[in-house]
């Protein structure tokens, strides 16, 4: 899942993460190379939100590092955190927007914190962004005001309003009808087209996955299980994935995570 | 044994907010310095905490004052010493009475707010989008806050001595027959500058604690609406102690070897 010649944008090496005394992650490896997108699919509970909070600093691994472009955001703090994080730009599933600010506030928001001036210039900048998600005419919205797919949108544009080199996505296009999803989904390509963009990408959504993806992993277990180019997952041998894949209730998989809990706990 | 666990258990939790709003205050004042950019939100946390208050600060201390006055009044009334109930409701409104009603209102109203407020940012990852946004929480929320209530409780203070001294007045006219040049008189004579400088040094003293255990105690929320309220409930019950104990330190450690010339009470 590489370019040849250039070093990966986000490296998971080896992670291993415990939450509330429970294995959440055990031995995640997970190579994303830059300008590529990269989907991590998996059942509800799996640990990839987890996943995602390692890379973008919010939570320290048990065991095991993350480089971004080559740094270890993992042992970062202070102003070495901040600075790898100002190439990141994350959506949470929660979209997890300022409920005190306006949808154009919100988005905004960093590009004023970081000193943008004038403050109309990140106005511009932001409402641009809006566009790009097909939000324009909300900006004086509150976020209590709109849907859970709007939030989602607003949380995209924030995301992508300091245009940074890596993006990571949570869920992206869930909540969302169709051709919304479908809207994400084309930003999500454009991004990494036209400015080369390394994305992590989110989803239990298969058909989004393979739409977007230039490789797709499976978390399960706390592992990668398996990982490679959209036409290879999906003609994957291994019953975990095709069980996921076929979207079948009975399998490898049922009550596979609860059980593996239980064992571990 | 569960009752002793409890207050046990209490009393602990008070001492590790204290540290955390310590560790907190370490890090606000690193940018209290050069608050930059920061002016807006400043004014908008002055109006939330300043004149939001002053209606409930201005109740407390009117009948507060008129029950020192009323109080005293009929104590020294059997000394003949009526002539000197101005100053003593004077003293006891600017040296006790009006910094720390004017603190245990703020605590319930501004400070349980500012809880309340940072811990639903907390559970809904708002402040986790302020981190990867390479946002320094602290500096974006803290500052405003602080900078705020050093600045608007001080004040609030000396308008509380100022509505407790016109409450006793009244009393001292209408219930006890005290003369109002009497009343005046010994206000004059006996209450200094110092004590209304003390008073408001005070108020600085527990706008600061306010401040931090409030903060302390919503970014440490956890776990939803319970969560928020926990952390709000907590934030008023521990700063107003900490009030209460910090009042006595300072008046042993402050006014006692500083300021007290022996002469009065
Ligand atoms: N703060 C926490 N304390 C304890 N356990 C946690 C915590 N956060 C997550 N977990 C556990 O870690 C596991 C993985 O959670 P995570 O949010 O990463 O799942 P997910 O794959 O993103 O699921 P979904 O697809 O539903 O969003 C869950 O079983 C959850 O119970
Ligand atoms: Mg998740």
């Amino acid at each position: 899942m590489e370019n040849a010649g250039q070093g990966p944008a986000i490296e998971a090496i080896n992670l291993h993460k415990s939450l509330g005394g429970r294995p959440v992650l055990r031995g995640v490896d997970l190579r994303i190379g830059a300008g590529r997108t990269v989907c991590v699919v998996g059942c509800s509970g799996c640990g990839k939100t987890t996943l995602l909070r390692h890379v973008c600093g919010l939570l320290k691994p048990d065991a095991g590092r993350v480089l971004i472009g080559g740094r270890d955001i993992s042992a970062a703090s202070g102003d070495e955190l901040a600075a790898i994080r100002r190439n990141i730009g994350v959506l949470f599933q929660s979209a997890a927007l300022l409920g005190s600010l306006t949808v154009l506030e919100n988005v905004a928001l960093p590009l004023i914190e970081h000193g943008v001036r004038p403050l109309a210039k990140a106005r511009e900048i932001a409402r641009e962004c809006l566009r790009m998600v097909r939000l324009e005419g909300y900006e004086s919205y509150m976020p209590s005001e709109l849907s859970g797919g709007m939030r989602k949108r607003v949380g995209v544009a924030r995301a992508i309003v300091e245009r940074p080199g890596i993006m990571l996505y949570d869920e992206p296009t869930s909540g969302l009808d169709p051709v919304t999803g479908a809207t994400i989904l084309e930003l999500i390509r454009d991004l990494r087209d036209r400015m080369n963009v390394a994305s992590l990408v989110i989803t239990h959504d298969m058909e989004a996955a393979y739409r977007i993806a230039d490789g797709i992993a499976m978390l399960h277990e706390g592992r990668i299980v398996e990982s490679g180019p959209p036409d290879a997952f999906r003609a994957s041998a291994n019953p975990v994935v095709r069980q996921f894949v076929e979207g079948r209730s009975e399998g490898p998989m049922s009550g596979a995570h609860a059980a593996g809990a239980r064992r571990d706990g | 044994m569960g009752l002793l666990d409890d207050v046990g258990r209490t009393m602990l939790d008070a001492v590790e907010t204290s540290g955390r709003g310590a560790i907190l205050l370490a890090r606000a004042a690193r940018h209290m310095v050069r608050p930059r950019g920061t002016f807006g939100r400043i004014m908008e946390q002055e109006f939330v905490c300043g004149v939001c208050s002053i209606p409930v600060v201005a109740i407390t201390a009117l009948f507060s004052g008129m029950v020192i006055s009323g109080q005293v009044g009929l104590a020294l009334r059997q000394f003949d010493a009526l002539s000197t109930v101005g100053g003593v409701t004077g003293i006891t409104m600017c040296r006790e009475l009006g910094p720390v009603l004017t603190a245990v209102v703020v605590a319930g109203f501004v400070g349980g707010g500012m809880a309340s407020a940072i811990a639903t940012m907390k559970v809904n990852e708002e402040i986790d989008a302020l981190e990867v946004m390479s946002i320094d929480p602290v500096r974006y929320l803290v500052v405003p806050r602080l900078a705020a209530m050093v600045v608007g409780v001080p004040l609030l203070t000396v308008f509380a001595d100022a509505v407790g001294i016109w409450g006793g007045w009244m009393v001292g006219r209408y219930t006890l027959g005290i003369p109002d040049a009497e009343f005046l008189r010994s206000c004059r004579e006996m209450l200094m500058v110092k004590d209304v400088w003390f008073g408001m040094f005070k108020g600085l003293v527990f706008s600061i604690i306010i401040t931090m255990v409030a903060c302390a105690q919503g970014f440490a929320a956890e776990g939803g609406p319970e969560g928020v309220g926990r952390a709000t409930m907590k934030s008023v019950v521990y700063s107003s102690l900490l009030i209460l104990i910090a009042n006595y330190l300072v008046f042993s450690l402050v006014w006692r070897p500083f300021l007290d010339e022996g002469v009065r009470m």
